[in-house]
């Protein structure tokens, strides 16, 4: 019979993947319509690079076979927080539990998260020893292959421990600020007018600290899209005319969206805290309701910009794709989220819409 | 200079009236006809837990809307003029940090533009009494459950407010800190300029104007000659 902790820890991470599952439902739906067959690519390629690297002579293919399974580890490594949360992290800490129970844990969840990658390489496996190209060395393929899925196995147990042993990821904002001078007076020392300081401190602070990612994650996808904006003006040519089209584009509506959920949450969150204070909270949350906006609109100042020596802007598509652009971060940030479905369809329909209409630029 | 007429007409402002209160949250009822009277001075409420104190005290900060009832400070009704009845009272509770992304000297310059009539003076004086000045600078997730307490009641006795409502203000401090604040509570409820209406499971040792044991039947309409 398991553990207890062993079998707490199963629940868990069944009940954070299921959770997970739930929050991609109505996106998974509309990207499987979309892009059914580009998964379906995808999943039957999943197992080439180690099936290729295994043909490769023993110090090429161990190392590809160590960045491949480095590489098959992101997923975990993006979920860690979902399966083991950090109060969970913190509360467990204080609990009695063996090191050989710990590990036992760890390797479950681990094997669970796994698991489903290894069907896809026995699916994708299978595909390939069927093709048998020229190049293809079976029994290493497979072999190659197996290594692989057990070196993702053991980073993901890794991560796992690191987790559970590391301090959490707040820690070092905390730290960051408990090394400041420690002062012997109190002054207020903010000099924002109040509506810039509420915003600050309750849409902008957070982001950025307590275990939330939301601040990177956004200059993150603003750097990127930045990156695609400025060589798409540059009049590129051929396939990379139409790709820069479409990350310009698909970056800039999910910059507004991801923005605008965050937001939404914050302010949900929040709603409990500050139904008890002396403010109007509507001004504060139409603020960060705007601020979301001005990431994707600074992108769409970039391509503006850059498109301005091209002539782009006197040509109806070029007309049509800033005002088209503003619309969708617009209707992204005004339209209630109804239902999550529509949520989904209004993004990839933007995205849609934008794409095509940019590449009628040049 | 604040004469005794006018520290009466204070006074009268500063009294909470509760009358014909319902609440219930999704999942059970709290409050059906609740009334009661709470004068200037400090009110100690009572009653074991799980009996609503901390829901009747987030009620009456406005955090909570009652389902029927009206909650009048003075002549202020909390659903009628809810800012200015905010701004009128402050809610000081939790053990646990309501924004802790926040360091305690953020938290504290937050809750100053939020009542602008306060004074950083004020804060500061209160923050020496607790002897926490040094930890203006932590995240306040990083604060013990005693240095949380002294920074939010720091808070709550320099603001300018008339309602004042202490969800268990003895936990988690030290014995300074218990002395300074039943003197400063002492003080208030001599003056009877503010309406304090604390939560405890021990006896706060202070001079109160009345206990009030919360020990709801939902059958029972009246709870006012519960009041000692």
């Amino acid at each position: 019979m398991a553990h207890a902790y062993v079998t707490f820890r199963r629940r868990l991470a069944v009940h954070a993947m299921r959770q997970f599952a739930a929050s991609l439902k109505s996106s998974g739906e509309i990207l499987l319509l979309v892009f059914a067959h580009v998964l379906v690519g995808l999943f039957a390629m999943i197992a080439l690079p180690p099936v290729y690297a295994a043909s490769l002579p023993a110090w090429q293919a161990l190392p590809l076979l160590a960045a491949h399974a480095i590489l098959m580890t992101l997923p975990l490594v993006l979920l860690r927080k979902r399966v083991l949360p950090l109060d969970v992290v913190l509360w467990q800490r204080r609990l009695p539990i063996p090191p050989r129970i710990q590990l036992a844990a760890n390797a479950l969840v681990a094997g669970l998260l796994v698991g489903p990658l290894a069907l896809l390489y026995a699916i994708s496996l299978g595909v390939w020893l069927y093709q048998r190209p020229e190049w293809m060395l079976p029994l290493r393929g497979v072999l190659g292959t197996v290594f692989s899925l057990l070196l993702t196995y053991a980073l993901s147990v890794g991560v796992l421990l690191l987790r559970v042993r590391m301090p959490p990821a707040n820690a070092r904002w905390q730290r960051r600020l408990h090394e400041r001078a420690a002062t012997q007076s109190y002054s207020v020392r903010s000099r924002l007018p109040r509506l810039a300081m509420l915003w600050h401190r309750l849409f902008w602070l957070p982001y950025w600290r307590a275990d939330n990612v939301v601040g990177w994650q956004q200059t993150v996808m603003l750097a990127a899209a930045a990156g695609a904006a400025l060589p798409w003006m540059q009049a590129p040519q051929g396939v990379a005319r139409g790709l820069l089209a479409l990350a310009t584009s698909a970056l800039m509506v999910l910059l507004t969206d991801r923005g605008d959920k965050a937001v939404r949450e914050q302010i949900t969150l929040l709603r409990e805290v500050t139904s008890a204070w002396p403010v109007n909270m509507r001004q504060v949350e139409l603020a960060a309701r705007v601020f979301a906006l001005l990431p994707a609109m600074l992108v769409l100042l970039l391509v503006f910009a850059g498109g301005l020596g091209q002539g782009h802007w006197q040509r109806p598509a070029g007309r049509a794709y800033l005002v088209l652009a503003c619309m969708a971060q617009l209707l992204l940030v005004a339209i209630p989220r109804f239902n999550p479905r529509g949520r989904v369809g209004l993004v990839v329909a933007s995205i849609l819409v934008l794409t095509a209409v940019g590449s009628e630029l040049w | 200079m604040v004469t005794k007429a006018s520290m009466k007409e204070v006074a009268a402002t500063a009294a909470l009236r509760i009358d014909g209160l319902h609440f219930h949250f999704d999942t059970r009822p709290v409050f059906a006809d609740f009334s009661a009277l709470f004068p200037p001075g400090v009110t100690w409420l009572r009653g074991a837990n799980g009996m609503g104190k901390t829901t009747l005290l987030k009620l009456m900060a406005g955090a909570l809307a009652p389902n029927a009832g009206s909650i009048r400070l003075g002549a202020c009704d909390s659903a009628a003029q809810p800012l200015a009845y905010r701004l009128a009272a402050f809610y000081c509770g939790g053990d646990l940090p309501e924004l802790p992304w926040l360091t305690a000297q953020e938290f504290l310059d937050l809750h100053l533009a939020l009542y602008p009539a306060s004074e950083a003076a004020k804060v500061q004086a209160q923050l020496a009494a607790f002897a926490i000045l040094d930890v203006l600078p932590q995240a306040l997730p990083t604060l013990s459950l005693g240095q949380h307490k002294k920074v939010q009641l720091a808070l709550a006795l320099a603001l300018p407010v008339n309602l004042l409502l202490l969800d268990e203000p003895f936990n988690g401090l030290d014995a300074a800190a218990m002395a300074w604040l039943r003197g400063e509570l002492d003080a208030r409820a001599l003056a009877g300029a503010q309406t304090i209406v604390l939560t405890s499971h021990v006896d706060p040792q202070i001079a109160v104007v009345q206990a009030l044991d919360l020990d709801l039947d939902l059958d029972r309409d009246q709870n006012r000659d519960k009041v000692r």
